[in-house]
């Protein structure tokens, strides 16, 4: 029951290597989320060469699909959560990627990880991904200890809850009612709503504050847009993307936004400046999921999925060059991916 | 707290004698042990904080756990072992509850409360008792041990002088039930109603008896039962006779599946019909479970692969083949346009199965399970919410489905449906095996209205799947628990609205998976992951642990011990038809 095991790394396949023109090279190692082996992979960020493999298989007659995956900010540890059968949140310690801690989650569908950046508070969304309206909860963990200290229904089919880099709210993307719903991140008591008008059925899916917490970025995943939202006001302006748009992640200089734009299989580069998409790129692969950015800003990481008869994997992107740096299949119905500066 | 580390089991005893209630408060003494890894203070090193703990007679008991060590573990599962008296005799049907069972994380020099309360039921035999509490990490093996000692009282009645076992069997066979009933009276030996028997048998392996005097025997040889009413007590020998069962298992053929895992099966007229699961890599590259195959049993000792229908899915976890043979259902999870749901089957050619049409709406969590009875399908739909669990669609019209009702049993996620004789078994997980009416008329249900008849949670939860057998009146509930490992449960439901468990059946090493009965003679086919498929001789009265009763008929590893994987069984026209996860299909002949 407990297994959260090194495994064979037989299913990466380095299938094209990219190059690209810079001479810089980026540190640290990606972490990913292997949905249909009940996998997750860390590989190098550079060279995207996979360097271990850890199982996390409660029960393994059944795919649980480890789905979202995140680092603190002084990435001394990494959460992942297992979505299907009974949902729960796994905790690593980053030195040797050493399970530490696991916890079930009172929720349908475990999702999204937003985490506080101290470190010390996630905010778990229950999405329940259905056709009917269901209502889902956000749950507040403190990660010390993993104990659930909120737990509130907020609206329907959260998907992904972020906190504020200032800690003084979360923001929810209520993907079933087009909203976003920003939090008491304590009370988890709802402070004000955003409807996202103008885009029926915008399907608001991921979000990312911006660094001074002023605003957050949403993708309108059926809208094929992002949103920039108030979390007091209103839709302060909207940019149109790729297709299909699911994750995003934003540089650590805060001038960009990267989106992987799951139905056309390419990842729009945004500027926040002026919410312009400066380039698409297209990627060739299929079904892109994830997004994460390497400290240095250098190089955006996209997982895809792939499809029933195809490997998932992961593209990096050299961000300057709008180029594909390098490309890895590895895992199935590959989904989260976090950035660590090391191992 | 004590941090003593002497590396050795220190025990203390501390018997008081108390008396029961239902749920007795925890009366332990206890011995903390010294279990640790490494004698270095920077090694992991944990301890309960108690070497004693006087009696609670109402209460539970706290005490904690600590970690001395210097790096956070976690997760930490609290197990109890070894729950017997004092004199190494088992203890049946007592338990001590411990919470949490789990402790999610603990840090470096910190410790969690743990509370244990002891669960007796009516007939607990007077004893002292011990058990050991057994603290694990999965990357260490065991961390630390504490050992639990509790002494309950419950036959003393100052009115009954005097028991008398009045009737009952001197000679049985092995697994079969008897019953002893006694007669209680006063000093003056006028009869008089004592509280329940408390019963045992001599020597504990010999047998089981339960609360109500019902024994079995274990071992071909003497038992000795004995029966305790106040300060009366009795008993009888009984001579346990060999029960003599066997058979044989032999490879048939064989259709072999080795670049995609094999999942469900079923057998219709001259045609197996075998899902996929999951993602396998092979020299055939990655593979996903997206299709269903199709194969030809005419010569059953050489299946011809026939035809394959590929889905939008990452596993077909299961299929299932109408009665008439017209239609079948297939379902869907991890699709790759997120709608997942269900692909009806035309069989009008079975060799060659034609899409009907594809189902999803309200099923787009993905489907792991379904039964197809008449013109309703039933579905499990994957989640844990009330907008999961079982659907029940009209098929009608197979071109145009529609839900016809649904059902959550609430708290954990449902699994498995099997329907028979109008209810439908839901294997609910830990909220356990769940009844419902949806024809039958015990409660009024029906498919359009499924109506709860009971529920009952067996011990150890993870409810994964049911074989209902009428005319035995009993349930087979496959626990599916890699740690423990898994058990299948034996529910007695000849009282549909009050289901009881009487019995159970273990194979070391795996867990079980799903079942098939051969309800004319009495066999259960189980099959059990690495272990095979086991043949258990179900017939009579159950009671008490099967695997010790020589109940098995016969077992096979038919792809040798590194490459089984059973998933099902199905017995059909004679032969026994499994699926394999690893290598696909296989068709053996059971002889008994």
């Amino acid at each position: 029951m407990n297994k959260a095991q090194r495994t064979g790394v037989t299913l990466a396949l380095v299938i094209s290597p990219f190059t690209s023109c810079s001479s810089r090279s980026t540190d640290g190692y990606i972490l990913i989320t292997s949905g249909a082996t009940d996998q997750v992979f860390m590989l190098r960020a550079e060279t995207g060469v996979v360097e271990d493999s850890i199982l996390l298989d409660p029960r393994p007659g059944e795919v649980d699909e480890p789905h979202g995956i995140v680092a603190t900010s002084d990435h001394a540890h990494w959460y992942v959560t297992v979505s299907h059968g009974e949902p729960t949140l796994w905790k690593f310690e980053t030195s040797g990627n050493r399970l530490v801690g696991r916890v079930p989650l009172p929720m349908s569908g475990a999702s999204r990880i937003g985490v506080t950046t101290d470190g010390t508070v996630a905010y778990i969304p229950d999405y329940y991904r259905d056709d009917v309206e269901v209502l889902g909860e956000v749950t507040a963990m403190e990660l010390h200890s993993l104990r659930t200290i909120a737990n509130k229904t907020v609206c329907a089919a959260p998907h992904d809850a972020q906190p504020a880099p200032n800690g003084a709210s979360v923001a929810v993307a209520c993907s079933a009612s087009d909203e976003v719903v920003f939090l008491d991140p304590r009370t988890l008591a709802i402070t004000h709503a955003v409807k996202i008008v103008g885009h029926n059925n915008g399907k608001p899916l991921n979000l990312v504050w911006a660094p001074d917490a002023e605003s957050v970025y949403v993708t309108l995943n059926q809208a094929r847009a992002v949103a920039q939202v108030s979390p007091t006001g209103g839709v302060l302006r909207t940019v149109s993307v790729g297709s299909g748009p699911t994750q995003l992640a934003m540089s650590p200089a805060g001038t960009l936004l990267v989106t992987a734009n799951r139905l056309d299989g390419s990842a729009s580069l945004v500027s926040t400046d002026s919410l312009v998409e400066i380039a698409r790129i297209p990627l060739g692969i299929s079904h892109p999921h994830g997004v994460a950015i390497s400290q240095d800003g250098r190089l955006a990481f996209i997982t895809y999925e792939g499809d029933t008869d195809t490997q998932g994997g992961v593209v990096a992107i050299d961000i300057s060059q709008k180029t594909v740096h390098w490309r890895q299949d590895v895992g199935t119905y590959t989904l989260g991916v976090t950035y660590i500066t090391h191992k | 707290m004590d941090q003593t580390r002497t590396g050795k089991l220190k025990v203390v005893f501390q018997h008081n004698r108390v008396s029961r209630t239902l749920l007795l408060g925890l009366s332990i003494a206890m011995a903390s042990s010294g279990c640790f890894l490494d004698p270095d203070s920077n090694g992991p090193s944990f301890a309960f904080d108690a070497q004693t703990i006087d009696l609670a007679l109402t209460r539970d008991t706290a005490f904690a756990l600590s970690n001395n060590g210097s790096d956070a573990f976690g997760p930490i599962s609290l197990v109890v072992t070894s729950l017997e008296t004092t004199a190494g005799e088992a203890s049946t049907g007592l338990e001590l509850v411990v919470t949490p069972a789990e402790i999610g994380t603990l840090n470096a020099g910190e410790s969690r409360t743990i509370v244990v309360s002891v669960a007796a039921p009516d007939g607990t035999p007077d004893n002292a008792y011990r058990a050991v509490l057994v603290a694990t990490v999965a990357e260490l093996g065991t961390v630390a041990t504490v050992e639990l000692h509790f002494t309950i009282v419950a036959c003393a009645n100052a009115d009954v002088a005097a028991v008398t076992i009045t009737d009952g069997p001197t000679t049985l066979r092995q697994g079969d039930v008897g019953n002893f009933s006694v007669a209680t009276a006063d000093a003056a030996g006028n009869p008089v109603s004592g509280p329940p028997p408390c019963w045992e048998v001599v020597p504990s392996s010999a047998g089981f008896v339960d609360n109500s005097g019902n024994f079995v025997g274990y071992e071909p040889g003497n038992a000795t039962v004995v029966v305790q009413v106040g300060q009366g007590a009795d008993s009888v020998d009984v001579n346990v006779t060999a029960r003599n069962v066997s058979g044989t298992l032999n490879v048939v053929g064989a259709g072999r599946v080795d670049t995609r895992f094999t999942s469900d099966l079923w057998v219709h007229g001259n045609v197996v019909y075998t899902g996929t699961w999951g993602t396998r890599s092979s020299s055939a590259g990655q593979q996903n479970g997206n299709t269903l195959f199709v194969w030809d049993i005419t010569d059953a000792t050489a299946p011809i692969l026939t035809d394959s229908v590929r889905i939008d899915a990452r596993v077909v976890n299961d299929v299932k083949v109408r009665s008439s043979g017209d239609l079948a259902v297939i379902t869907h999870e991890g699709s790759g346009d997120g709608q997942n749901g269900i692909t009806l089957l035309d069989l009008t050619d079975p060799l060659r199965p034609t899409i009907i049409t594809r189902f999803s709406s309200s099923l787009t969590t993905g489907v792991h399970n379904a039964w197809v009875e008449g013109n309703f399908v039933y579905l499990v739909v994957d989640g844990v919410s009330p907008t999961s669990g079982l659907r029940i669609l009209d098929i009608s019209n197979p071109n145009q489905p529609q839900i016809a009702s649904e059902f959550y049993g609430g708290s954990s996620f449902l699994h498995d449906v099997y329907v028979r004789d109008g209810l439908a078994f839901l294997s609910h997980w830990n909220a356990g095996l769940i009844i419902l009416d949806i024809g039958n008329g015990i409660v009024g249900g029906t498919p359009d209205n499924p109506v709860e008849v009971s529920r009952i949670l067996t011990q150890g939860g993870q409810t994964h799947n049911a074989w209902y057998w009428p005319a035995g009146g009993y349930v087979f509930v496959g626990e599916e628990d890699f740690g423990s490992p898994g058990i299948t449960h034996v529910v007695d439901v000849k009282d549909l609205q009050r289901p009881k468990e009487v019995a159970t059946f273990r194979v070391p090493g795996t867990t079980p998976h799903n079942f098939w009965m051969d309800d004319a003679a009495g066999v259960l086919y189980l099959s059990w992951y690495e272990n095979g498929i086991r043949v258990l001789d179900v017939s009579g009265d159950l009671l008490g642990a099967l695997d010790q009763q020589n109940r098995e008929m016969a077992s096979s590893v038919y792809n040798g011990p590194a490459l089984t994987r059973n998933w099902a069984p199905q017995l059909h026209n004679g032969l026994l038809f499994l699926s394999d996860l690893e290598s696909g299909l296989w068709i053996l002949r059971f002889t008994p």
